[in-house]
């Protein structure tokens, strides 16, 4: 095992591997585990409930992984940051229902990685929203307006491009933009 | 903290694998092993092989293997069939502790990395 070079084996690989002998699996751990606790922490805004919804993500990828191999054609990670998504979904989901009130990021900000198409069932929180207005207000007027639509207004993308009048490969650009510019204020804090 | 991470996740995925792998296999060679051991004991009387193999041998190894082996080539077929049944299964049931074993270790080791 310690002689194994994991580089010249593809995750799959590994995966299977890990079924007949479990500390195969660390490799997937050290390749993925700083990746998924940035984008669960980036989800949860919370570093504990981040490594909790990580550990809880390897551990169904390891149990599922006979789910995994019986679909050929899917990428080993887009299969793996869907699961980390559903996860912390979930463990939103457990956590409302336990506080009542729990802050967690819209995935408007968090797609750029098709694995993170979140479902639009994640809530925002009140004060979420007002923040995120406050950051829309310091944008560009034309960004501003296309995230506003989309964030506020929860119209799809055909409907904004349509009443923007712009083609849909302008109107994806421009949301990207609008993220980077929102993550940019965001990040410079609001 | 995020080598914390690695160590939680190797011990959980440790002992899904025990569970879901190898656990499941002990159960089902132990239910082969007591009912091939029932049926043996139906048709030998174990404690005075085992009884004539201590008293020959002056509990010397070699020589109650070599007893084992006469007593075996000296009986029927069907009990040689039932005897390498239990061989068998022992087999694969000492290779799974050794599985369980090993896979410990390497998960020990794992979790130790800094």
């Amino acid at each position: 095992m310690e002689q194994l070079n994991s580089n010249n084996l593809k995750d799959e690989e590994i995966l299977k591997l890990s079924q007949e002998d479990p500390a195969y699996f660390s490799f997937l751990v050290d390749k993925y585990k700083e990746a998924f606790l940035r984008a669960a922490r980036g989800i949860t805004h919370n570093l504990e409930e981040a490594e909790d919804i990580v550990q809880e993500t390897f551990v169904k990828i390891y149990r599922y992984a006979a789910n995994f191999q019986k679909r050929p054609g899917i990428e080993f990670k887009s299969w793996a940051y869907r699961i980390l998504i559903n996860t912390s979904i979930t463990h939103y989901q457990k956590l409302k229902k336990e506080r009542g009130n729990t802050e967690y990021l819209d995935p408007v900000l968090y797609n750029e990685s098709p694995a993170f198409a979140v479902n639009k069932n994640v809530a925002l929180e009140k004060d979420m929203k007002e923040g995120v207005a406050k950051a829309i207000g310091q944008m560009p007027e034309h960004l501003g307006r296309v995230l506003k639509l989309y964030f506020f207004d929860d119209m799809s993308y055909e409907e904004i491009a349509k009443k923007e009048n712009i083609s849909m490969p302008a109107l994806k650009m421009r949301i990207f933009r609008a993220k980077r510019v929102f993550k940019k204020i965001v990040g410079e804090g609001i | 903290m995020n080598n914390n991470i690695k160590n939680k996740v190797a011990w959980k995925i440790y002992f899904v694998w025990l569970f879901k792998r190898i656990i499941p296999l002990f159960i089902l060679e132990i239910i082969f092993l007591v009912l091939v051991f029932y049926f043996l004991g139906k048709l030998v009387f174990v404690q005075s092989v085992f009884e004539n193999a201590f008293l020959s041998s002056t509990q010397n190894p070699i020589v109650v293997a070599s007893y084992m082996f006469k007593a075996f080539l000296g009986t029927s077929a069907v009990k040689k069939v039932v005897i390498l049944i239990i061989l068998g299964i022992g087999t694969l049931f000492m290779r799974d502790i050794g599985r369980a074993m090993a896979s410990y270790i390497s998960t020990s080791r794992i979790a130790k990395q800094k």
